[in-house]
């Protein structure tokens, strides 16, 4: 049962820190099959320089974004980033967010860190920023990721069909849903259980 | 002034010109059902000098921008000012864009305006821009903006539940495509 919103068993949300954080986020971003899965833009490497201006811009942005990396919990103070998980586009007139998480080195991927993840993730924008409806976008060549949405309760609500480009081939745009009443039912539940 | 591209059967896309439309652009910002009807932020009034600093911003000569493609609608009758409309490639790689529209002026509105200039905007989209497909949302109350994209070829692709919040009530947001074979099959009918 989580007692804080930043902390799990294994993992916790903490802001990124640049002179650290760039260096690891850098050497992902050279793996492009982890930023196909991510989204639809241009793989495309990055410098740890283009990494800090990309902290820079969100921390200007903190209004509508709430990004947190993903570390270990252990050791205590230094843990390990194993990702990011981030609320973007925060629309505080009608209550919406869209959700994007990443663990980014292969070998730390389905080791349930992810879950734990975006278990904290979703209280805090339930709970503490009183969200009405989360979005989540993904593709049909990334049933992993649907799968994941789907064990979280995020239902899918538009199939954007042929909408990018890979391998070849047209591949459909998945985006999910998932409103706070269907949240609120499947947390007691966790709760009873 | 006889461009086949840009040329409708009622309306012409032309340049938004901040020195010409801004006044006009800004008198819509006092319709608030316009303002709910056309986008998810919250109904401004807008200045004049607002929306002539937008139209620079967005198409001045100094700053063109190779993903968003802005024009405003006219009517070919007396070349008045009736509406905007906008197209914005969000990656080029993956050939699809997003597209907003709106007529202003009441007297423009269900008499087919924005249907024509629907599909010029999506014969500017296919044959000059190469695209491979367009996307567009509309709110779930705004029935005649669904009725018009309908009539173009768009097919409804699935709604996003309870995303807009007007007054107390909620409302879905409806997602739209229409693919380039799609929108070729039909063109002898509707160009």
């Amino acid at each position: 049962m989580t007692k804080t919103l930043f902390e799990t068993e294994r993992v916790r949300l903490a802001p990124p820190d640049p002179e650290h954080d760039a260096e690891v986020e850098s050497v992902w971003t050279h793996d492009s099959g982890y930023l196909r899965l991510l989204d639809a833009a241009p793989a495309r490497p990055l410098s740890p320089g283009q990494i800090k201006k990309k902290y820079e811009a969100l921390e200007k942005e903190r209004d509508k974004q709430f990004y947190f990396a993903v570390r270990t919990r252990e050791p205590e103070g230094a843990g390990r980033l194993l990702g990011f998980v981030q609320l973007q586009w925060v629309d505080w007139l009608h209550g919406n967010a869209e959700l994007r998480l990443g663990i980014g080195a292969p070998a730390d991927r389905g080791q349930g860190y992810g879950t734990e993840a975006v278990g904290l993730i979703l209280r805090y924008a339930f709970d503490e920023l009183g969200l009405h409806r989360l979005g989540a976008v993904t593709y049909d060549y990334n049933p992993g990721a649907a799968r994941f949405l789907e064990r979280h309760g995020f239902r899918l609500e538009v199939r954007m069909r042929q909408a990018v480009q890979r391998d070849f081939r047209r591949w459909d745009g998945l985006h999910y849903g998932l409103l706070r009443p269907e949240w609120e039912q499947r947390a007691a539940g966790d709760a009873r259980s | 002034m006889n461009d086949a591209l840009l040329q409708g059967a009622l309306v012409r896309l032309a340049a938004p010109n901040p020195e010409t439309d801004a006044e006009t652009i800004a008198a819509w910002s006092r319709d608030s059902e316009f303002q709910h009807l056309l986008e998810t932020g919250v109904p401004r009034l807008r200045t004049a000098g607002a929306v002539k600093a937008d139209i620079v911003e967005i198409a001045g000569d100094d700053k063109p921008r190779e993903q968003v493609f802005p024009f405003v609608i006219r009517a070919l009758a007396d070349d008045q000012l009736i509406g905007f409309t906008d197209l914005e490639v969000n990656h080029w790689s993956q050939r699809n864009a997003w597209i907003g529209i709106g007529i202003g002026p009441r007297a423009f509105w269900s008499k087919g305006y924005g249907t024509d200039a629907m599909r010029v905007l999506m014969r500017f989209a296919f044959t000059e821009l190469n695209l491979e497909r367009l996307t567009l949302n509309v709110f779930a109350y705004n029935e005649r903006a669904l009725r018009s994209y309908l009539k173009t070829g768009f097919q409804v692709e699935g709604r996003q539940r309870e995303r807009l919040r007007r007054g107390s009530r909620r409302y879905d947001m409806i997602f739209m495509g229409i693919l380039r074979d799609e929108w070729h099959g039909r063109r002898p009918l509707t160009c």
